[in-house]
């Protein structure tokens, strides 16, 4: 394990009543590399992100973020030190608006720039009270600075649009951005490429990369795209029956015997 | 001390009619994970059918399933036309039409029966019997001996019988339930009918009891029942049983050793203190919720 | 005319009642059925102060009277919700609903059981402070500090607990936190209305803050819209409105009054369960 990484998990574990769903998984996480986490449904690999993200305590095992122990904190605590995620099945707020989805990911920040009392007492006839200014001057940065935001992802123009009313496509697209307003340092992808044909695939492949220097990020994340996986991925975790399979790069996994046992065993191709 | 045996006895006999009000809550919870409001209207709905069959000249033997069968029947009707409809709009949507249909029965009871609480008629001659620390009543000793039965009758009929075992398969995983060819409607149905007739027994049970029902009388014991169902662990049917008894029983002691003002407050308060310490109920698990 | 005043006084009263329990459930989608028992706590401890302690501190100014009552009044509702609040905000919807139906019931009981404010007989000998001109003008003020809230990025935040708690936290927003400030926020201005209601009233009765009251201001909210603050202004006119219509056609058909909004609950769940304006303000977005 090298001393400063920014993400280290140490032998977690997590059972749920007899059944054990992750097996004591170790992990050091560098800035800005990219890892995967690859295996069979079912592997525990989506259970990994929740514990890693707050949802599930662990039953035995550390998570180490920067150097402090986070084992004990929220998911609330955790998207505020910077490891933020996507979903699975895009869990994004439908009846709001892109742009709405996006300001939200920001409230963390702007609560230092102004105060609920500030907020409560703004009426647009008593300007001279100061609140009504500054909220205003406050919201008017972060719309900005959402739009721009969105603008590099095209989605500026569908700002006004309910979330629940896009495509596919964008809904995760905006789920990535949602996700980067909430200044992460840590980006933790639930099957970004799922349902995109070979085209999309290789667009997000681009954006990722982009995203990473942009935003100066680490990324993880859970896939069933082999061809995306190698290319993007510089360190690879396997997963399989809640284990660690095996850790290493896209070469090393590739040729494991261990790897192609257990999937050759379960039906899984490259 | 004595007193105290006095207490705990004549709370058995009220907690078994809590317990068989809190199954229908705890049955219908465990298949669709909604807190029906409208239950403790079933019981005043199966009350009223009492009075107005046995007015009407009926044996009580005739009474019992007569009143259990319009109680069933009525709850069957409002699951189909109001619950079922409602169901995929979400949870509090569902919640809100419960507190509708509650409210619907025990306001149109009062509009066309009156407010005022009617005779139960006297059907029951009820001999005390009177042993050295305690009497009982032999109407105590009926009552008790209903919810028995007619519990016994439902764990059985759970634990045994095919349609029993497709109940329970469809309060573990509805979606799976419907895979393997069981008629998840026609099961929420019959729970419904199930657990709303024992609450309508328990209903003219209550008017022999105390001779006097009225149509808001399903108001305060359904929110005890309701407490009772998560006392034992909702959606389990032991449990609704095990909380039936506790909170009768610890009704009367209150009642019995401090003052009965309060009685009504106990159930409210066992209610929060569960809510803050157990929500899951006695026998209630944790259940992680998969994301 | 005083009986129009005092519909007038009812409209602000509810006005006040139906947005503060917009806050909460329409706005943050938790589902309290307590609402009327905060209310009850207000206008109780409110009147309290009021009647036994303002007397002795010999101040003749009725309007700093009843300021000083809602202080107070809004001061206790909000410490009440807090306790509650932290004890069972953590809970499940359906939970939360039974524990705060549960908490209105109490409040009920033990205020019966309160001989200082007369208990069952009534709290009687309320001072006549309040009126229309008073609560209109603070039901406004109510209305305005609301909104305020929803176009900022608290109420953003709030929404965003409405329509996915887990997303909104996996963003860094302390969901359970923000939900405990929303419920005493909510729960105070409920003890807002007590006193205000109480000194146009100048008699209360625990039984003017049953369940029925808290499913009156639900309905409210419901038939303007949960998540629509001028909607519940919507809902609430029409409830004021929908009781006088049916009086004037008779007190036959004016005893089923209840069985009529109970239908109401029913039919607009089934039909038109957003209500009036759904989520959204009168006037779009301003």
């Amino acid at each position: 394990m090298v001393e400063s990484s920014l993400l280290q998990l140490k032998n977690l574990s997590l059972s749920f009543g007899g059944l054990l769903a992750v097996n004591s998984v170790s992990l050091s996480i560098q800035e800005k590399e990219i890892w995967g986490i690859i295996g069979p449904n079912g592997a525990g690999k989506t259970t990994l992100f929740n514990i890693l993200t707050g949802i599930y305590a662990p039953s035995r095992g550390d998570i180490i973020f920067q150097e402090n122990n986070i084992t004990n904190l929220t998911s609330a605590q955790r998207g505020r030190l910077g490891i933020v995620r996507t979903f699975q099945n895009i869990r994004l707020f439908k009846d709001l608006t892109v742009l709405e989805n996006v300001l939200i990911a920001y409230h963390s920040s702007m609560v230092k720039e102004y105060s609920l009392l500030e907020c409560l007492f703004r009426f647009p006839f008593f300007s001279f009270l100061g609140g009504a200014k500054k909220v205003k001057e406050v919201e008017k940065n972060y719309k900005e600075k959402a739009l721009r935001l969105l603008k590099k992802f095209n989605l500026e123009s569908k700002s006004e649009l309910l979330a629940g009313s896009l495509s596919y496509g964008d809904q995760r697209r905006l789920e990535i951005v949602r996700a980067l307003s909430a200044n992460p340092k840590i980006l933790l992808l639930d099957e970004p490429a799922a349902g995109m044909n070979p085209e999309e695939t290789e667009a997000l492949k681009n954006l990722l990369f982009w995203i990473r220097e942009e935003f100066s990020v680490s990324i993880i994340l859970i896939e069933h795209d082999m061809n995306l996986v190698l290319s993007l991925c510089e360190k690879i975790l396997v997963m399989h029956h809640g284990n660690e399979l095996a850790t290493g790069s896209p070469e090393a996994i590739k040729n494991n015997p261990e790897v192609i046992k257990a999937y050759l065993g379960t039906g899984t191709s490259w | 001390m004595t007193d105290i045996f006095q207490y705990f006895l004549n709370g058995l006999s009220q907690g078994s009619i809590y317990a068989l009000v809190a199954l229908g809550y705890t049955m219908v919870y465990g298949v669709i994970r909604l807190i029906n409001f409208a239950h403790g209207e079933f019981f005043m709905i199966g009350a009223f059918t009492g009075l107005f069959c046995l007015e009407a000249g009926f044996s009580l033997l005739l009474t019992f399933p007569i009143a259990m069968i319009v109680s069933g029947a009525t709850a069957v009707l409002v699951e189909k036309i109001v619950y079922r409809p409602i169901r995929k709009t979400g949870n509090i949507p569902s919640l809100i039409t419960a507190l509708g249909a509650s409210l619907f029965f025990q306001y149109s009871g009062q509009s066309l029966l009156g407010a005022r609480p009617r005779a139960f008629p006297q059907v029951f001659r009820s001999e005390s019997l009177d042993f050295k620390f305690f009497s009982l009543t032999s109407l105590q000793l009926v009552l008790f001996s209903m919810c028995f039965i007619l519990m016994l009758g439902l764990w059985l009929f759970v634990r045994y019988t095919k349609i029993g075992k497709a109940m329970r398969a469809t309060s573990f995983n509805r979606e799976a339930a419907e895979l393997m060819g069981i008629n998840t409607d026609n099961i929420i149905s019959l729970t419904f009918f199930i657990g709303a007739s024992l609450a309508g027994a328990a209903g003219v049970l209550i008017g022999m009891y105390y001779n006097s029902i009225d149509p808001l009388m399903g108001v305060l014991p359904g929110l005890k029942a309701f407490t009772a169902a998560v006392l034992g662990g909702i959606g389990i049917i032991p449990g609704a049983m095990l909380g039936g008894f506790i909170l009768g029983i610890s009704e009367n002691l209150v009642t019995g050793l401090l003052s009965s003002s309060y009685r009504d407050a106990v159930a409210f308060f066992i209610l929060i203190l569960l809510l803050l310490i157990r929500p899951n109920g006695i026998l209630g698990k944790q259940r992680k919720e998969k994301v | 005319m005083a009986y129009f005043s005092s519909l007038l006084a009812q409209f602000g009263i509810f006005v006040i009642l139906a947005t503060s329990l917009n806050l909460i459930n329409g706005l943050t989608g938790m589902f309290c059925l307590g609402h009327a028992g905060l209310w009850a706590i207000g206008a109780y401890v409110g009147s309290a102060f009021s009647v036994f302690v303002w007397p002795s501190l010999q101040i003749d100014f009725p309007l700093l009277q009843l300021a000083c009552s809602c202080v107070v009044a809004m001061i206790a509702s909000g410490a009440v919700a807090f306790i509650v609040g932290v004890a069972c905000l953590r809970l499940k919807g359906d939970y939360l609903a039974i524990a705060t139906l549960g908490l209105g019931e109490i409040v009920k009981v033990l205020l019966t059981n309160w001989e200082l404010v007369g208990g069952p007989r009534g709290f009687t000998g309320i001072p006549p402070i309040s009126s229309a001109a008073v609560i209109l003008p603070v039901a406004f003020l109510c209305l305005v500090l609301l909104l305020n809230v929803r176009y900022s990025s608290f109420g953003r935040a709030l929404m965003s607990i409405r329509e996915d708690e887990l997303a909104s936290n996996s963003l860094g927003i302390s969901t359970t936190k923000m939900k405990i400030v929303v419920f005493v926020l909510g729960s105070s201005l409920a003890g807002l209305a007590g006193p205000l209601y109480a000194h146009e009233q100048q008699f209360l009765h625990p039984e003017n803050f049953n369940f029925m009251a808290s499913v009156l201001i639900l309905l409210q909210v419901i038939l303007g819209g949960m998540g629509s603050f001028t909607g519940s202004v919507l809902g609430v006119l029409f409830l004021l409105i929908l009781p006088e219509v049916l009086k004037s056609l008779g007190p036959e058909i004016a005893q089923w009054r209840m069985v009529l909004y109970s239908l109401l609950l029913i039919v607009l769940m089934l039909l038109r369960p957003q209500g009036i304006l759904g989520k959204k303000e009168l006037g779009g977005t301003w």
